[in-house]
């Protein structure tokens, strides 16, 4: 039967204190439902979801949180916090051990990927399904876009890092929301209005460099992911923007290697695919959760 | 491979539940009306009945971004951010009359863009004094009205409002920046939060986009004078109320009782001049469809049905 998008749970807003951090999150649907975790990329935090949270609701417990120095969450200074991937996949690990989800569904984009796929090397056990939207696991997928980034790894020196700044900017942002879209009045302004506010607090760009240089610690761990892949599995959805440059399609291709089983769908838009494309990525993700999560809880 | 071509394509097949498959595509545009951008959503059918949505302060269409999408399947959803705020341009205040006067024009002319000649509206605080003014202008064109927490009567206006009501008196510099606190984070917070029972289902987005988008440089001004000439809107309360009187446009009232902006003694006096409206109390504050969309959408779906 269907529901009416009227009928369906309200989207709560929350905080946990997660290590000493207030961890936001927001969170719908019936507690006893299977769980979809939504794990954000940069520089958004689960704002990025705010369209796709009411369109699950009716079916399963979404649980979408921001990381440390993203949205809602926590800033602490990177005096006091171990910015970077390892210390994200942490933290989201005891949110959810906190929330009681030790089975779920994992939507990863961008900074997700690694985040969750982090996760998943902890406990495969956990990982129900995987929905994979412009978030990399393969050399392939990363051109020359990461060039800059790909400097700062080699010598972390001021002069790279301010390389990098005009990306923290908000006309790096709205790169990031426009390029590779066909039809921009399909854009919310609200998606770089948000995440431009939480940039542009004093001391996140030097957060997010630290992060930035961090995500060379991801790239040295794809060996171990794809293992993970080809021993595990998992039910995989990739739904991929094939305009983005920042990942590129052949990174998408790429999962089929060590998951041959998995559905590849390439939409005609870039990195935030969800701003525009919801409506095409919708039926597909509910018919993949439909297969892959029943009997889940 | 071409866009959605698809190693595996079953999926899209066999819906089985098209409802919950479905979600409306909201767009995001701009009209230039007199050299001001202004920037709205819009989302429906081109030929269904058109729901235009004003919003109030210090907010824009992004209040209605919830709502938007639970009516576009059966109505033609447009919601205007004003000069000054959300999208729109916002000129320096030194350069744009920002009175209430000016942004009913704005409005008018928008429609006239949008080649607008029939139309329901949903007012909301500020939005209530500018569909009014825009009903006054051209009556025959309100199809209905769907009121939220937005006034038209003075018993509406209590005791928030007496520091505004003393820079109405005498617009000296020192009674305007008594009411700067109106444009801070901790006000816009409160705006959302104060008589919402359950404050988890306020999203932080509200007054992290609003917010933003105050502490634009200049923006504070804007407020300012705004804040000033809402007075411009009391002496036409009696102008709008005879428009009820004489129009009799069918009227849904859904107002939150908490609010202290405008207090639920504002929502009642409507039945003098509206006896047909229909009226609910919801036990919500001043940003109602932030935590009783779920009460509302329905409420706001099934009047509209039997009304157009």
């Amino acid at each position: 039967m269907s529901t009416p998008l009227s009928a369906r749970p309200a989207t709560r807003h929350r905080s946990a204190n997660i290590a000493g951090l207030d961890i936001f999150y927001r969170e719908t649907g019936p507690a006893d439902a299977p769980v979809v975790v939504l794990l954000h990329g940069f520089p958004s935090s689960s704002h990025m979801y705010r369209h796709l949270i009411p369109a699950l609701a009716d079916r399963y417990r979404v649980i979408a949180p921001d990381l440390p120095g993203f949205g809602l969450s926590a800033m602490p200074p990177r005096t006091a916090f171990a910015y970077g991937f390892a210390a994200f996949a942490e933290i989201v690990d005891a949110l959810l051990a906190h929330l009681g989800a030790n089975r779920y569904a994992l939507y990863v984009m961008d900074y997700g990927a690694p985040v969750g796929f982090r996760l998943a090397l902890r406990h495969p056990e956990r990982v129900a399904a995987l929905v994979v939207q412009n978030g990399n696991a393969y050399d392939a997928g990363m051109g020359d876009f990461w060039a800059t980034t790909r400097a700062l790894w080699k010598d972390d020196s001021q002069a790279n890092r301010d390389a990098m700044r005009p990306f923290l900017t908000i006309d790096g942002t709205r790169f990031q929301y426009m390029t590779g879209v066909q039809d921009i009045d399909r854009l919310d302004p609200a998606a770089w209005v948000h995440d431009q506010y939480f940039l542009d607090r004093p001391g996140n760009a030097d957060i997010q460099l630290d992060i930035i240089v961090d995500y060379q610690t991801n790239v040295a761990l794809y060996p171990a992911i794809h293992a993970y892949f080809r021993e595990f599995q998992p039910p995989t959805l990739i739904l991929w923007g094939i305009n983005d440059p920042i990942f590129l399609p052949e990174g998408a291709q790429a999962f089929l290697r060590d998951l041959p089983d998995a559905q590849l769908h390439y939409l005609e838009t870039g990195h935030f695919a969800l701003e525009d494309k919801l409506d095409d990525m919708l039926p597909l993700m509910r018919q993949f959760f439909e297969r892959h999560l029943q009997g889940e809880r | 491979m071409t866009p959605l071509d698809s190693i595996d394509q079953t999926g899209r097949q066999h819906p089985s539940d098209r409802s919950a498959l479905t979600v409306p595509v909201i767009h995001y545009k701009k009209v230039d009306i007199d050299g001001v951008n202004v920037f709205y959503r819009e989302a429906g059918p081109a030929d269904a009945p058109v729901l235009l949505l004003l919003h109030g302060f210090p907010t824009s269409s992004h209040m209605f971004r919830n709502l938007i999408p639970l009516l576009a399947d059966r109505y033609r959803v447009i919601a205007p951010d004003y000069p000054g705020y959300g999208q729109s341009d916002a000129p320096d205040h030194t350069a744009f009359d920002y009175t209430f006067a000016k942004l009913a024009d704005v409005i008018e002319k928008f429609a006239a863009a949008l080649e607008l000649t029939k139309y329901s509206m949903y007012v909301m605080d500020y939005g209530a004094p500018i569909g009014y003014r825009l009903a006054l202008k051209h009556p025959e064109r309100v199809q209905a009205l769907v009121i939220q927490n937005g006034n038209a009567y003075v018993e509406g206006l209590a005791a928030f409002w007496d520091p505004i009501k003393a820079y109405w008196a005498d617009k000296s510099q020192a009674k305007r920046e008594a009411l700067a606190h109106l444009v801070t984070l901790d006000l816009t917070r409160f705006q959302y939060t104060d008589g919402v029972s359950d404050t988890s289902r306020i999203s932080p987005d509200n007054w992290v986009i609003d917010q933003a988008l105050l502490d634009r440089p200049g923006n504070r001004e804007i407020q300012l004078d705004l804040l000033g000439d809402y007075g411009s809107n009391v002496p036409l309360y009696p102008d709008f109320q005879a428009f009820f009187r004489q129009y009799q446009p069918p009227t849904l009232i859904v107002w939150g009782k908490n609010d202290v902006i405008f207090p639920e003694p504002g929502a009642h006096p409507y039945l003098r001049d509206l006896p047909k409206a229909e009226l609910h109390i919801l036990d919500s504050g001043h940003f109602a469809l932030e935590d009783k969309l779920d009460v509302m959408a329905p409420l706001i779906r099934d009047f509209l049905d039997r009304t157009l």
